[in-house]
Formats: structure tokens, C-alpha cells, sequence
């Protein structure tokens, strides 16, 4: 057995006979295990050394020294530095790599070592003495961890602008950067705060993808897989795989707690690339998104409870058209009959006094003729009564079932000339225009996009109540005119006519009531009538009226009808 | 008429079958009017006890139907009969109180040959039933098949 053979078998001995936790930094790619003779020349060089530096094992064993894998300016200047703290001349070569392990002295340090391609890597490197039985030295190992994505986070975060070191260094932000591998590197204050963990808890330790809702994360996985076209890991590659390639990422993630607790955060990642654009870690900035979520979850409770609001209220409202449609009819058929009979009774009543008189002369009776008379005027006015009640009854369900079928009726919106609509609607009324001598001027009038039958109906009910209810002591005088807004306008129609009591200026809405002196013919419709149209075109009626003065009817308008700006109040 | 037509008068409300009859006759009709006062006895009269209506074969038979019946939509009555291949060729005169347009519509399109509303003024009424009782009069009315 040659003398490096024995010594390596030594080394090996000495790290078997350390526990489970050594034996897995020897064997782990992450970790560079170096072990080398009393000289330095390299004896063991593990998967994870032949991985971060390059070498294959047989290039460098009984062949170099960890110093000539060093930045040799570092290895220069840790050696004055050496040679300073421990007051004895170091040799600026493997000697001040190891000097401080020799001694017994823990040594952990910074260094940047160099790859057979050239290119350099921060590293941080554990050093330990390997001695013998004697306690003699026999060599040295020398575990290092690429710091790559340490360095380069922290480099990046220096180099970002102010906006970003505050983000970096604000406790309203989590900034976590990781290595390539997810491994959590950098645990900023708000992280902490956030998350409930110390940054020692988890550096080195775990990944963002621990500290995630798990069922997010396979969710997150299966749909990037279907989206990109490849399988992704439900893990932290699943967090970062867009970053990685180069998209833009930002999403909502539950975020779990040191204490199990959770809370949804908005995490932004963005992949961090050294000076050769290969990625060397992650940078995840989280923010909470409880408050927003909240308001998000108010706004959505809000919103069902309106729609359930508004569902309600349309089936109440198709409930009461349906309602008036059925009584209405149902109404209607025992009207036929009171007034088919009454009709009938008056036929006999006729026949039942001729017959009477045809009698009375035939028994030359003069006696209780006056009497007879009486009684036949009281019948025939008695069914009188009854035929004009019946009459209006069937008026007044006429317009129920007219209000009835104006609230079913489907609106179709068009661009509509409204001096145009109130012109014939004035040319309509000439006739009574002319007799209750008025004089009737319509301003330009601006234009709307709403239903015309509908305006039509409004406009020549108010035209004609106008008309209707002017004085018969001065000249009548109506005026049309509007005012506009950015989105609705509001037509009025001035008269100097009447007017309306302040109590009845609220009744004059309702159906089947009317207002002043009964001495024009109504039933007390129109205005019913025109309050349910301008309320399902989605717009207000009101009324201004001084008695003994005029009245003033503003209809307001939206500019344009859409099938939403109504029925919820028809 | 040389034959003799059947009218069968579907209408619920007593009162108004008797103003009706009352009327036709008036016109001068002396055909036999059979009364049925709901859906189920009109069924049970026009399309029989096993339901195809061949109990009606080779009748010449006039239909006034009443939409508004307790037991059942006139609709359903006239969509039935339209359907029936014995008695969709007699003439179905509907006579009811609803004027919705959409309802009148509905009984043309399933093949109802008149629509008649009920008005509630008594002299228009017994008009309207005179009237169609002397166009019942002049009709030729098919034999079912």
C-alpha cells in the first residue's frame, strides 16, 4: 500500500466514522468535498466538487492543491490578513487555505474558487484537520457550498434601484431569493414578519414551494403543464418554472405560516442570472393580499346578494303581470254576465209594462197608473246603474290589463327625434288644442335613444292632460322644453293651466286617481300609465304646480335605453 | 243547411252558454247546441270513450270553444282536436274573453277557423252572436272523416 493510498483509506476511515449528516454532504452534489494529504495535494474529490468545479476526480487527485483552484489574488490576501491576526508569516498558498484548521481554530470562509473552464464561483468553505490516532495531522478536508446564488441575489438586490432595496428591505414585502435549486438563500425582514420564521430557520433549509399551500401547488403544476406543454414538478419548480423561462410571473398563492396559519399573498418571481445568463437562484417578492381578498370576497357576497335581490324582484314583478293578465279575464266573464242579463231584464221590463198597459185598457182601469209609472222609471233607472257600473268596471280592468301588457312589453330602442314625436303628438290634439284656444310652442328638443311607442304613449298623455286641464279664463300656453346632462335629459312641459294641489301631487301617480274639480272625462289611467313606462325606460317623473298658476311635468331620461336600465323598477 | 250540423258549445260559465244560445237561436239557428261545462266532459263528448274520436265519424260537427275552462286550457282542447285525424276538418270557432293578441295568434297558428272576443257591452254581445249565428247558418260545414 503505497503511503497516499494508506493515507486515503485514513481519511475515509475518519469520515466513516462520522455520522449520517457527513456521510450525506460527502455524497451530496450540493456540497464539494475536498479531502487532501498534510501537503494539501487533493486525495478525495467528490460528485459535488467534480460537479461545481468542473474536474473530473482523476484530473485533479495527487495532482494540485485546493489553492490552485483558488482566486490566487484571495489566496495572497487571506494569507497577510492570516499572517497579521495570528502574528506568524503564512505562505500565500495551500498554507493559508488550511493554517487556521491546523491550529485547531474553526475556520469558515469565503472564497472564490475557480472552474476548469475559468469561470469563478463564490463558495463558502468549511475546513477541518484530519489527524490520526496520534493526533497527528494527515490531512485536510474541505467542504465548500457554491454561494452563487447568495452572492448574486444580494449582488442583483445592490445593483436594483432604491425602489427596489426598499421593497427588498421592507417588512410590507417577503423578498426570498433562492439558489437555482429553490433553497431558500435570503429571508428579508418582511418575510419574517410575514411568514412567522427567522431567516436561520429556514436559509439553507427549505424552498418557497414548503411553505406553500401543497394543494396550490399541485394546481399550479397540473395547469402550467397543460398551458406550456410539458410536465412540471408540483413543487418549487411549479413556482418558478415561468420565471425560468424567462415570463413575466406574478400570481396568487397561499402562503403558510411557521404557526399553520394562512394567508393569500401576490407573489412576484423573477429568475436571477449570472454574467453568462445561466440562472443561479430565484427572487420571490410576496406581498399580503388578505385585505384585498377581503374587500374581494365583500364585493362578491355583495354582488350574489344584489343579483338575488334583483332575481327576486323580477319574478315578484312577472308574479304581479301575471296576476293582473289572469283577473283581469277572470273579472271580465261575470261582467258578460251581469250585463247580458241586465240587458235581458230590460228587454222584459219593456215587454212586462207594455203588456201591463195592454191589460190596464182592457179592464178600462184608470187606478194607480201614476204609481205604475213610478215603477217602471225605477227599474229602468235601477238597471241603468247598473249597466254604467259594469261599464267602467270593464273600463278600469281594460287599463289594468293595459298596464299589465305595457310591463311585458319588449322595448326597442331607437334614435328618436323627439321635437319630431312631440310635433305630432301637438298635430294629434289640434282639434281640442283649437277649442281650448292654446297656444302650444316646442323648443328644439334633443334627441334619444329609447323605445318610441313608449314615448309616444308618455309625451301624449302629458300633451293631452295639458290641453285637458287648462282655465277657461285666460289664454292656455304650453311649452316644451329640455335640459341635458351627461347622460340623461330631461324633457318638460310647462302649462299655465289649473295646477295640482301639493296633497294630490303624489296620488296623481297611482291608478284610478285624479285630482282637482271632476269635470273632464277620465278614469284616472294616464298618469299610472306614464309613470310605470317612464320608470321601465329607466328614467323619473315629477311634477311642479302651483294652484291657479300651471304645472310643470319633468321626465327624465337616460340617453341612451339599455335593457338593464330597467325592470328592476317596472 | 241540409245536413245536420251538431254544435258543440265548450263554455264554463253558465250564464254565458245561456246568452249565447239565446242569441243563436234569436238568429234564427235551430240546430242541436250540446252544452259541455268543462274540458273533461268536451273530451269525453268529441273524441268518445276510447279517446280517438272516431265516435264522431261522418257527423257534421261546428266546435264553439271557451278558452278559459277550470279543468283545462281551451288551447289544449283546440291543439287536440286539430291534431285528431277524424276531427281536425270541423270548424272550431273560438268565443272567450281574451283579447291578447298573442293569444289570438296562438289559436290561428293551431288552426282554430274564427276568433270571437266576448264583449262585456251586452248590445255589441248579442250582436256578435247573432252575427256568427247567421254565418252558422249559411256555412257548409264538412263531415268528419
Amino acid at each position: 500500500m503505497s503511503d497516499s493510498a494508506a493515507r486515503e483509506m485514513i481519511a475515509e476511515e475518519v469520515l466513516l466514522k462520522a455520522g449520517a449528516l457527513q456521510r450525506a454532504i460527502l455524497n451530496s452534489a450540493n456540497f464539494s468535498s475536498i479531502a487532501t494529504d498534510a501537503k494539501g495535494v487533493i486525495q478525495i474529490f467528490n460528485v459535488g466538487a467534480e460537479r461545481m468545479l468542473g474536474y473530473a476526480a482523476a484530473e485533479v487527485m495527487n495532482k494540485i492543491t485546493p489553492a490552485d483552484i483558488s482566486d490566487p489574488q484571495e489566496v495572497i490576501v487571506r494569507a497577510e490578513a492570516l499572517s497579521v491576526e495570528l502574528g506568524t508569516p503564512i505562505t500565500p498558498g495551500f498554507e493559508a487555505l488550511v493554517f487556521k484548521a491546523s491550529r485547531g481554530i474553526e475556520d469558515i470562509y469565503e472564497l472564490t474558487y475557480i472552474r476548469k473552464d475559468g469561470s469563478r464561483f463564490p463558495a463558502v468553505g468549511s475546513v477541518t484537520a484530519l489527524r490520526d490516532a496520534q493526533n497527528a495531522i494527515i490531512g485536510y478536508l474541505l467542504i465548500g457550498t457554491d454561494n452563487t446564488a447568495r452572492k448574486e441575489a444580494e449582488e442583483a438586490l445592490l445593483k436594483a434601484g432604491a425602489l427596489q432595496r426598499a421593497i427588498f428591505n421592507s417588512a410590507n414585502f417577503s423578498s426570498i431569493a433562492t439558489d437555482a435549486k429553490g433553497v431558500i438563500q435570503i429571508f428579508n425582514v418582511g418575510a419574517e414578519r410575514m411568514l412567522g420564521y427567522a431567516a436561520t430557520e429556514v436559509m439553507n433549509k427549505i424552498t418557497p414551494a414548503d411553505i406553500s399551500d401543497p394543494q396550490e401547488v399541485i394546481v399550479r403544476a397540473e395547469a402550467l403543464s397543460v398551458e406550456l406543454g410539458t410536465p412540471i414538478t408540483p413543487g418549487f419548480e411549479a413556482l418558478v418554472f415561468k420565471a425560468s423561462r424567462g415570463i413575466e410571473d406574478i400570481y396568487e398563492l397561499t402562503y403558510i405560516r411557521k404557526d399553520g396559519s394562512r394567508f393569500p399573498a401576490v407573489v412576484s418571481v423573477t429568475a436571477l442570472r449570472d454574467a453568462q445568463n445561466a440562472i443561479i437562484g430565484y427572487l420571490l417578492i410576496g406581498t399580503d393580499n388578505t385585505a384585498r381578498k377581503q374587500v374581494e370576497a365583500e364585493q362578491r357576497k355583495l354582488d350574489q346578494r344584489l343579483r338575488e335581490q334583483t332575481a327576486l324582484l323580477s319574478e315578484a314583478n312577472e308574479e304581479i303581470q301575471r296576476f293582473v293578465f289572469i283577473v283581469s279575464h277572470d273579472l271580465r266573464s261575470p261582467l258578460v254576465n251581469i250585463m247580458g242579463f241586465a240587458s235581458e231584464i230590460d228587454t222584459s221590463r219593456k215587454q212586462i209594462f207594455a203588456r201591463l198597459t195592454e191589460l190596464r185598457t182592457q179592464v178600462g182601469g184608470e187606478q194607480n197608473v201614476e204609481n205604475d209609472n213610478v215603477l217602471h222609471r225605477d227599474v229602468e233607472e235601477a238597471l241603468a246603474y247598473i249597466k254604467s257600473s259594469v261599464a267602467k268596471m270593464d273600463r278600469l280592468i281594460a287599463a289594468l290589463l293595459k298596464l299589465s301588457r305595457e310591463g311585458q312589453r319588449q322595448f326597442l330602442p331607437q334614435s328618436i327625434d323627439m321635437s319630431q314625436l312631440l310635433q305630432s303628438t301637438t298635430e294629434a290634439l289640434a282639434h281640442q288644442a283649437r277649442d281650448a284656444n292654446v297656444k302650444i310652442s316646442i323648443e328644439d328638443l334633443p334627441a334619444i335613444t329609447s323605445d318610441r311607442l313608449a314615448l309616444e304613449q308618455v309625451f301624449s298623455n302629458l300633451m293631452d292632460n295639458a290641453v285637458k286641464y287648462l282655465r277657461s279664463d285666460v289664454p292656455g300656453s304650453i311649452d316644451v322644453r329640455a335640459t341635458e346632462s351627461d347622460d340623461s335629459i330631461t324633457y318638460e312641459i310647462h302649462d299655465n293651466g289649473r295646477g295640482i294641489e301639493a296633497r294630490d301631487r303624489d296620488r296623481i301617480f297611482d291608478l284610478f286617481r285624479r285630482s282637482g274639480i271632476q269635470d273632464r272625462p277620465g278614469d284616472g289611467i294616464g298618469l299610472a300609465h306614464v309613470r310605470t313606462l317612464v320608470r321601465r325606460l329607466g328614467g323619473s317623473i315629477n311634477v311642479e304646480s302651483e294652484p291657479n298658476r300651471g304645472t310643470i311635468f319633468k321626465v327624465t331620461l337616460p340617453r341612451r335605453w339599455h335593457q338593464q336600465t330597467s325592470e328592476v323598477v317596472a | 243547411m241540409t245536413e245536420p250540423v251538431v254544435i258543440a258549445m265548450i263554455e264554463d260559465d253558465e250564464g254565458h252558454a245561456h246568452l249565447i244560445e239565446k242569441n243563436l237561436r234569436r238568429a234564427g239557428v235551430n240546430n242541436e247546441i250540446v252544452p259541455l261545462r268543462d274540458g273533461a266532459s268536451a273530451i269525453a263528448f268529441l273524441f268518445g270513450p276510447n279517446g280517438t274520436g272516431l265516435v264522431k265519424q261522418s257527423r257534421h260537427l261546428l266546435i264553439l270553444l271557451d278558452l278559459n275552462l277550470p279543468d283545462m286550457s281551451g288551447i289544449d282542447i283546440l291543439r287536440r282536436l286539430k291534431e285528431n285525424e277524424h276531427l281536425k276538418i270541423s270548424p272550431v270557432i273560438v268565443l272567450t274573453t281574451t283579447d291578447d293578441r298573442v293569444e289570438i295568434q296562438r289559436c290561428y297558428d293551431l288552426g282554430c277557423n274564427v276568433y270571437i272576443t266576448k264583449p262585456v257591452d251586452y248590445e255589441k254581445f248579442a250582436h256578435a252572436i247573432q252575427q256568427l249565428g247567421l254565418f252558422v247558418s249559411v256555412i257548409q260545414v264538412p263531415k268528419t272523416i
